[in-house]
């Protein structure tokens, strides 16, 4: 093991050789652009061919996308006047970066993919394959505290190296899958584009995206302090009859998003009563919510902080028969 | 006043003797800590070059109301998860997924251990899954509050309360296995 004088050392040779390389990459950054710029100027703006990629190594099945088909979902009613805007994420070097949580994420025609993943409710490969749909790209595995700002742009930036395919039943600008290849198994990770968006309504997200009407085999719910101490302990809501069920899920499409952002509100409902839902879908997935007591019911398994106000006597009723 | 809080200032208005004693301090705690989530020492000693060389790179400033250490061992974990995600593995979240596999006797970093008996915790320590073992190393061996583990680990103090709880009891029964009693006093 290196003594502390050696390991110093071997820091400040490190970053003699990467202040060597940051301006190598400078002369060549700056000799590229030259050249793109002269070439620009000969052949015009065009699109730029993407290189075809190979097979995916999941399935040999899959037919490879090439073309990068996007949709300009009109998916809600939200406009710019109304509902609650979720920021968009950027991911950029930032030199205060510390604070930055390490979320697994991709970009993907301009917009940012976050991991979306409930803990107790993996989606195996072998299970959950048939949800795949076609291959779109792979993570390019570059983005890292080191990345400057070469890393983070272009299709497929991403701190993973994972393959990236469409989700069947659900819309690509909203949702990708992932497949991967890990020591304990292979599995399938939802990553969710859930930022730069307006909400205007529950609809706008557990109908337009989430598909949540009639659409569920069965629902478990998990007291929070089996979810806070992450003991399991899933029961099967059947303390409630079908048809709250449905006027609950009824009623949470029809009400609106709040913004929380800089209120008091938004630390305060984590410090109160809640509960935790799992609605069992046909396609095999997970739809996690989250209740606050006070009527807030949020989208579990991500990190965007948007929240359906629904208080009254359908929100009750489905809280006190979860907590 | 936290001392290394006056030595990264120092070293950001250009004292490099001052990286030079944050090492002296960090390092071998540091490796220790990394030890935990890539399991090689080798690899954990590098990461450590790497948490501090990312100090020399991007230079960046800190809230001075928390602790430089804090802030310091949230790079070198981000690193960890950096580097374990790159390995293709994610650092173990599962509850279930208890490590059987001990590091040796011979292990460099136990040789960081001055007492015998912190070095049986250690490698008991080891045995825990990833979320329980990196809590109580850093309420442990770092002597850190909750709420600075909580900063480290992006938790609420309340999570990190019961996240150590129940670390506590896995690691009294993996104490006992190693001949270790009353683990805590």
């Amino acid at each position: 093991m290196r003594s502390n004088e050696e390991q110093t050392k071997l820091i400040l040779e490190k970053y003699e050789n990467h202040k060597t390389k940051k301006r190598k990459k400078t002369k060549i950054i700056t000799a590229c652009i030259s050249v793109a710029a002269c070439l620009v100027s000969v052949f015009g703006i065009g699109s730029i061919m993407q290189h075809e990629p190979d097979l995916p190594p999941d399935n040999n099945n899959f037919p490879v996308n090439t073309q990068l088909q996007t949709t300009e979902k009109e998916s809600n009613s939200a406009t710019a006047e109304s509902g609650v805007y979720i920021p968009e994420i950027k991911i950029e070097p930032v030199e205060e970066n510390v604070m930055a949580d390490m979320l697994a994420m991709v970009k993907y025609n301009d917009r940012i993919y976050v991991g979306h993943y409930l803990w107790d409710h993996p989606m195996e490969y072998n299970e959950h394959k048939d949800l795949l749909g076609e291959y779109v790209g792979t993570g390019n595995n570059k983005i890292t505290c080191w990345s400057d700002e070469k890393d983070y742009e272009g299709q497929f930036a991403s701190n993973t190296p994972y393959n990236f395919y469409t989700v069947k039943g659900y819309d690509p600008v909203f949702r990708l899958a992932a497949v991967m290849h890990l020591e304990n198994g292979s599995f399938i990770e939802f990553f969710d584009c859930l930022n730069g968006i307006w909400l205007q309504t529950g609809t706008d997200l557990y109908e337009d995206l989430l598909h949540i009407t009639d659409n569920y085999t069965s629902v478990l719910y998990q007291l929070h302090n089996d979810w806070d101490y992450g003991k399991g302990n899933y029961k099967q809501l059947d303390t409630v009859t079908d048809s709250d069920i449905k006027a609950f899920i009824e009623t949470l499409k029809a009400s609106e998003f709040v913004d929380l952002t800089d209120t008091a509100s938004a630390h305060e409902i984590y410090n109160g009563k809640q509960a935790h839902l799992f609605f069992q879908m046909h396609d095999g997935t997970t739809l996690g919510i989250r209740l606050f007591e006070g009527g807030y019911v949020e989208f579990a398994g991500t990190s965007a902080r948007a929240y359906v106000y629904m208080p009254g006597e359908i929100f009750d009723v489905i809280f006190n028969a979860t907590t | 006043m936290d001392k290394s809080n006056e030595l990264y200032r120092r070293f950001l208005q250009g004292d490099n003797d001052a990286l030079g004693a944050l090492v002296n301090i960090y390092n071998e705690r540091l490796i220790l800590f990394l030890y935990g989530f890539v399991k090689d020492s080798a690899c954990a000693e590098d990461l450590a070059a790497d948490t501090f060389l990312y100090l020399l790179v991007k230079k960046p400033s800190f809230r001075q109301e928390s602790a430089f250490k804090t802030w310091l061992f949230r790079i070198a974990q981000n690193k960890a998860i950096d580097f374990l995600r790159k390995q293709k593995r994610y650092p173990e979240i599962s509850l279930d997924n208890i490590k059987t596999d001990l590091p040796s006797s011979d292990l460099p970093e136990l040789r960081l251990l001055q007492e015998e008996r912190n070095r049986k915790l250690y490698i008991a320590l080891q045995k825990l899954p990833g979320q329980y073992r990196t809590v109580l190393q850093l309420l442990y061996f770092e002597e850190m509050t909750y709420k600075q583990a909580g900063a480290v680990l992006r938790m609420s103090e309340k999570q990190i309360r019961n996240l150590s709880y129940n670390a506590r009891n896995s690691l009294r029964e993996a104490c006992k296995k190693e001949g270790i009693e009353n683990a805590f006093e």
